[in-house]
């Protein structure tokens, strides 16, 4: 039988085909190594192990955040022979495993996002306390849905919830979560605030949490979102750039709204505070009220005794100059015809006077006048 | 015609009513008017607490 004799096109060729057929898809998982990025377009890794090492090529946005070299991933590719640059895989899909690489990448992606600002407290929004309307994004039947709703309704009534259900772990988890969080936001009558829950599990099941386009869906939100996946150590990427996030779903429950049963007894109390505050505003106006009778009642008083002082006074000048006080020092008044004399030149000898003294009266003639003004 | 007002804003206007009141500005006339004022929003709060249970909606994925 002669042999089959190729050109290098031709080998090229049907090499391929012969791939395409055997292995339309290879799972390989192994060490990321020769991490090269061309371009911001294309990249280029290997991908070994202890005795072999593969070479593998592809399209920047089908990574799966940011990778590094030493990092063990698993890689979905088709294997092919270039016509010139010899043979390589071209890949479809990343994924970091193992809890080493997987907290890498999350490591990775969380200085990437975060020199982005996305972690920035001051983007977090106050949730409306209560809400009205809470849009949920769980997997129905799961304990985290339950947990969630049984607490909520212990502690607040009169809310709509609208549940979307949504896979929480797996391949399809990302795409599930984004989706989700995307429709509620599009709602025409929109919650007020939106959770996004689920329970514990390994790092594998909580990977969906850690990866960009859920942490980018949750951050990009019209709508604030809490956040709360049960954790042991770690908070997820989605819990920080979330507005709030909570240890648990029923931890969520107790975050996003009051205690009945507290907001009630506060009430009473500020019912009390309120008749109290009202009480010694009455006391203060009647306390007020008092000290302003008594200022004018002291007022009064000053004044009286001001004019009592003032009357003693004018009374006492008066006892001075009353001329019967005179009298009494021993001074005497001279009438002459019914008027005071009071100078010697209204005198003329002959002139019957009257002389009046403190206790009576006496006729006399002049005799003789001295010091007259005709002197 | 007043619309009726949400559990949060009858929350704030209770807030309102007790910061005049401590803070001692008003004279008597508006300390009793803010007085019956807050014991009726307490009394419309306490009402709002008495309500039933939550609704839940399921939401269809579109998509």
């Amino acid at each position: 039988m002669t042999e089959q004799v190729y050109s290098p096109s031709d080998f090229v060729g049907v090499f391929n085909q012969t791939i395409e057929y055997a292995y339309p898809n290879v799972v390989v998982e192994g060490e990321l190594a020769n991490f090269k990025v061309s371009r911001g377009q294309w990249v280029y890794f290997d991908l070994k192990d202890d005795y072999a090492s593969v070479r593998y090529f592809g399209s920047v946005y089908k990574l799966p955040g940011p990778i590094e070299d030493g990092m063990m991933i698993r890689v979905v590719g088709q294997p092919r022979l270039h016509p010139q640059y010899g043979f390589s895989v071209s890949f479809s899909a990343i994924t970091p495993v193992g809890e080493g690489s997987i907290s890498k990448a999350a490591k990775l992606l969380e200085v990437k996002l975060n020199k982005e600002g996305l972690f920035d407290p001051a983007r977090k929004r106050k949730l409306p306390y209560p809400p009205k309307h809470i849009g949920l994004v769980t997997a129905t039947g799961s304990a985290a849905y339950a947990d969630f709703i049984k607490v909520l309704g212990a502690r607040w009534g009169g809310m709509t919830i609208s549940h979307i259900d949504a896979k929480v772990q797996g391949d399809e988890a990302v795409t599930s979560i984004v989706e989700a969080i995307n429709q509620l936001n599009q709602l025409g009558d929109a919650p007020d605030v939106i959770v996004l829950t689920r329970g514990g599990g390994s790092a594998d099941d909580l990977a969906a949490f850690s990866s960009e386009q859920v942490t980018r869906a949750v951050a990009g939100s019209r709508i604030p979102m809490l956040v709360a996946i049960g954790h042991e150590i770690d908070l997820s990427l989605a819990e920080m750039t979330a507005d709030a996030h909570a240890s648990t779903p029923s931890n969520a429950a107790e975050l996003l709204v009051p205690d009945k049963l507290v907001t009630r007894q506060n009430l009473d109390q500020s019912r009390r505070e309120i008749a109290g505050l009202l009480r010694s505003q009455l006391e203060n106006s009647h306390n007020e009220l008092s000290t302003k009778y008594i200022e004018m009642g002291n007022y009064l008083t000053v004044a009286l005794m001001s004019a009592n002082e003032k009357l003693n006074r004018q009374n006492e000048l008066l006892n001075v100059l009353n001329p019967k006080s005179i009298l009494k020092r021993g001074y005497a008044l001279v009438e002459y015809e019914g008027k005071v004399v009071s100078s010697i030149g209204d005198l003329l000898p002959g002139q019957r006077v009257v002389i009046g003294l403190q206790d009576g009266e006496a006729t006399a003639t002049i005799d003789e006048v001295k010091g007259s003004r005709n002197d | 015609m007043t619309k009726k007002l949400s559990y949060s804003e009858l929350s704030k206007k209770l807030d309102d009513v007790l910061g005049e009141l401590q803070s001692g500005l008003a004279d008597i006339d508006r300390s009793l008017e803010l007085y019956k004022q807050g014991q009726k929003i307490i009394d419309q709060l306490q009402l709002h607490l008495k309500t039933a249970e939550n609704e839940v909606k399921k939401i269809k994925k579109t998509g």
